[in-house]
């Protein structure tokens, strides 16, 4: 079961994990920043963007029915970008610090990935947009704020992704790429572990 | 050969050690299918034998023939490839060693987070992470497809008949030590 549907079979609540995470991170410090994981604000973004969608799922008539065709669209393409397009940016802080470690070339099996299918992420995201507009002209037609709000946040969401997230996540690749001298596996195998 | 670990049923011999590794990358393949098989397995089905007994088979592969194959490579041929490479300036099949070299690493790394699911699911516990099955299997994927277009074509073009004597008398032995 992937991520996102296992999430919503245990019902949770995303503003309450969310609570929670922001509860641990406050006694903990910080989330480690050397692995290659979600950062933790994207995670409880996709989540609460999630546990909306679910809640227009409940609705009825057109708003319902725009919000699964969104959830349809959405969760395959979700599914990828947790597996591959959004873990590289937990690495961001580590990398800005100048702290790049051999384990690290793991990345390039996400990155090289988001490479590959750049162009199928995009148009995915087109979908995707394509749906919530028509999501966005039933909550406007329903006057219900709340969903006409959500639309807008997660068409901006898609925005951000390709704009800022996808580029950065790449970079993050390419980065390590140009930074990492060439080692042989024993050396790696030693890092990587 | 049928009783070495890696190399159960009919595969090319040692004396054609090209064709061996080539023959792995078909079983690779079909222990990856099995794999994500078993991901919707579990969905549908949850932990029942047929899981438990498929993540058993996988476990068994990749921590057996899997680092075999790994090993065959990167302790003998690569090196010797490497050594050809320079010498006949083929830069770009040395650069393509460093990458699938490193890939190994992180597939090891991959594998050992794989096989904690792998284990639970044995153990009765439906924990397999699609996330990194997919990441698993995609990388084995494009990794193999980049032996067969880069590695393999220049290993049949550089190396000598005793030297592919001397990697197939290696990669026996590592077996029989394994054995």
């Amino acid at each position: 079961m992937n991520s996102s549907a296992a999430r919503r079979e245990r019902g949770v609540d995303a503003r309450q994990s969310g609570r929670e995470a922001l509860r641990y991170l406050g006694e903990h410090g910080k989330e480690s920043d050397m692995s290659i994981d979600i950062p933790q604000a994207l995670r409880l973004e996709h989540e609460e963007l999630h546990h909306f969608l679910v809640r227009a799922e409940s609705e009825s008539g057109e708003l319902a029915e725009a919000a699964r065709l969104v959830a349809r669209l959405l969760e395959p393409h979700v599914r990828k970008e947790e597996a591959f397009a959004l873990p590289p940016l937990g690495l961001l802080r580590a990398l800005a610090r100048g702290d790049a470690e051999p384990g690290m070339a793991e990345v390039f099996a996400y990155t090289d990935w988001l490479k590959a299918h750049l162009k199928d992420m995009v148009a995915e995201h087109h979908a995707i947009t394509a749906a919530l507009e028509r999501l966005l002209a039933a909550a406007r037609a329903a006057e219900r704020p709340e969903y006409i709000e959500f639309a807008e946040k997660l068409l901006n969401h898609a925005r951000l992704e390709e704009e800022v997230l996808y580029p950065a996540a790449i970079l993050v690749g390419e980065f390590l790429r140009m930074k990492l001298p060439r080692m042989r596996a024993a050396e790696l195998r030693m890092g990587g572990r | 050969m049928s009783g070495l670990p890696g190399f159960a049923s009919p595969a090319p011999g040692f004396d054609e050690p090209l064709e061996l590794l080539e023959a792995c990358h078909g079983r690779i393949e079909a222990q990856l299918a099995t794999l994500e098989r078993l991901l919707a397995h579990l969905g549908s089905h949850g932990c029942d034998a047929a899981a438990r007994e498929a993540s058993a088979a996988v476990m068994r592969y990749f921590d057996g023939a899997g680092q075999l194959h790994h090993q065959d490579e990167d302790q003998d041929l690569f090196p010797l490839l490497r050594e050809l490479a320079a010498r006949a300036r083929r830069s770009e099949i040395a650069a393509v060693i460093d990458g699938l070299e490193r890939e190994h690493a992180s597939m090891h790394a991959m594998w050992g987070r794989l096989r904690k699911g792998l284990q639970a699911v044995s153990g009765g516990e439906p924990r397999l992470d699609a996330e990194e099955v997919a990441r698993f299997a995609w990388l084995y994927r494009r990794h193999i497809r980049e032996e067969a277009a880069a590695v393999l074509p220049f290993a049949r073009e550089a190396l000598s008949a005793q030297q592919r004597a001397g990697l197939g008398e290696r990669m026996a032995a590592r077996r029989r030590i394994a054995a």
